[in-house]
């Protein structure tokens, strides 16, 4: 029976599509969840209990706002041009769920049949890091599009702000990647994972890098329009920026879309600089011992609870730092943070020519 | 037919149309966002022709990056969202006039004759095998451009290239600029500097 079933799954157009339900309900399962999270941590950190009314502690509440923006009235601003504005909250959906099934999210070394040396991924790319790189550049296309298609002069500054903020910070983003791809020499992004595994201590890139840590986390603030880099949707002078004029099941698809991204870009942050899925040898090498999905399940485990690590740390800067200046944005992105990161490839060069053991 | 046939076939009608609505799509912002959607099946022809890393830079350069200039400039420009439609018309409504018609038939007769030898070109370059480890990858090309001892002229041409898009750019730019304005300040001024009396 299992065999059988085994046989089945080894038919790959059977296990794509397995894994990309599995990814696509992960990232559906977790969205919910990070709504609600974000709601629970801005309350404790204004001293407040947050939502504790629907379900327990009040899980269920993202249940419960879905349904009440379904019965939310579907309005179209007058004189818009409605197959863009159709388009704005989709586009901003997709890349999110797209640069997900990139990403390694844990390994059966046992389950040969995978294939790819059992690195659970939905689609397993030489080139993986160059891919991711660009698909989470399409995503602010969505809030652009959505900005400018709904008539609304606060929208269209609110798209033309994401936009000149993707240009800048996505920079920043590639010339810090260059400096870790420059020691790690693959694109990869399994194996950048399984170098970071270490012994018996973590040889995670965020102890040895962590210069270009610092720069990568920064332009995925901007990119993922988080705070203190939201000014898209800047409510104290935008109204709501972008999404002012969407209602209901639409503007659930933008906040679906702010937080698939959110998730996507701490899978992208845990991978490149947490090690993955990896724990070091010595704290996992008894796991040998056990059937390939346990193995699964563990890896999956703890990648998941170091990409809810990164999530709440987003959250933490979110409602502890206030807002830049526009101006302040420009500056801090073109005269301050792309100097550093050439700087930071001349270092990484460097300690590459004299210590042979900076190379992975 | 083989899959990559099938996809291929798609794709390439995918462009042709996508293409078509960039050209004929009377508003700006609309044209941008077919132009993007365009580059996607482009990409996915790189991908069939196994030169993955090409495919990559198309949509990470091209789709993500230099569109999303465009996306910037048009919107500080900011048209209307039925702007480039003749006024008196039905909102929305593509005006039927004769000239479109025939301009319409002409170029799907071209597109005919020419799908095929594309065809038979496009599956020839698909179904040959390929032989080398890393084809199309990122190694290979960067040895193709920077190392490989046949080709070491192409790093400079590389560059030449780039040059010229850039002198391209420039012309365009001159061209396409609007006629100055004899009694705006800066307008005049540049006037002089050309006419080399300041």
């Amino acid at each position: 029976m299992i065999s059988q079933l085994l046989e089945i799954l080894q038919m790959s157009i059977v296990l794509v599509a397995i894994k990309m339900v599995v990814a696509v309900g992960v990232v559906l399962g977790a969205v919910p969840m990070l709504v609600w999270m974000e709601r629970k941590v801005s309350a404790r950190f204004q001293r407040r209990v947050g939502p504790n009314r629907v379900g327990p502690f009040g899980l269920l509440q993202s249940a419960a706002d879905a349904l009440k923006l379904m019965w939310k009235e579907d309005f179209f601003p007058n004189n818009t041009d409605r197959i863009v504005f159709l388009a704005g909250p989709l586009l901003t959906f997709l890349p999110g769920v797209i640069a997900f099934g990139m990403i390694p999210v844990g390994r059966a070394s046992g389950a040969h049949f995978l294939g790819q040396g059992g690195v659970l991924a939905v689609s397993y790319l030489q080139m993986g890091l160059l891919g991711l790189l660009a698909v989470s550049s399409l995503a602010s296309y969505g809030i652009a599009f959505g900005g400018w298609a709904s008539n609304n002069q606060y929208s269209l500054l609110g798209g033309i702000r994401s936009s000149a903020q993707l240009i800048s910070y996505e920079i920043v983003m590639v010339l810090s990647v260059l400096a870790l791809v420059m020691t790690t020499g693959t694109f990869n992004l399994a194996d950048i994972a399984q170098q970071q595994q270490g012994n018996v201590l973590p040889a995670w890139n965020l102890f040895t890098r962590p210069l270009t840590f610092l720069l990568f986390l920064i332009a995925a603030f901007a990119e993922t329009n988080r705070a203190p880099f939201d000014l898209p949707e800047a409510e104290q002078e935008l109204v709501g920026g972008y999404h002012t004029e969407y209602t209901g099941m639409r503007y659930a698809w933008f906040m679906l879309g702010e937080y698939a991204g959110m998730w996507a870009m701490c899978s992208i942050i845990t991978t490149l600089f947490l090690g993955g899925w990896t724990l070091p040898h010595a704290w996992i090498d008894w796991i040998g011992a056990y059937p390939w999905y346990f193995e699964a399940l563990v890896s999956f485990g703890v990648f998941i609870a170091k990409v809810v690590a990164m999530v709440f740390f987003f959250m933490w800067v979110r409602w502890t730092f206030p807002r830049f200046r526009w101006d302040q944005l420009m500056k801090l992105g073109w005269k301050t943070l792309i100097p550093i990161a050439i700087v930071n490839i001349l270092l990484t060069a460097v300690a590459m020519e004299f210590g042979g053991w900076y190379v992975r | 037919m083989t899959v990559p046939d099938i996809l291929f076939a798609i794709s390439a009608v995918a462009v042709a149309l996508l293409s078509l609505c960039v050209v004929l799509a009377r508003n700006p912002v609309r044209s941008t966002l077919l132009l993007i959607l365009s580059f996607l099946p482009i990409s996915l022809v790189y991908v069939l022709m196994q030169a993955s890393f090409v495919a990559i830079l198309q949509v990470m350069v091209y789709a993500g990056a230099i569109m999303m200039l465009f996306t910037f400039v048009i919107m500080m420009i900011n048209p209307a969202p039925h702007a480039g439609e003749i006024p008196g018309e039905e909102p929305g409504a593509e005006p039927s006039r004769k000239s479109d018609v025939l301009w319409f038939a002409l170029l799907a007769l071209l597109g005919l004759v020419l799908i095929v030898p594309v065809r038979y070109a496009a599956v020839r370059m698909v179904a040959q095998p390929v032989t080398k480890p890393d084809f199309g990858g990122v190694q290979s090309m960067a040895q193709l451009i920077f190392t490989h001892p046949d080709h070491n002229p192409l790093t400079v041409s590389f560059e030449l290239i780039s040059i010229l898009i850039l002198v391209g750019v420039i012309a365009a730019v001159n061209f396409g600029r609007r006629q100055a304005h004899p009694t705006s300040g800066s307008a005049t001024q540049a006037n002089q500097l050309k006419d080399g009396n300041p």
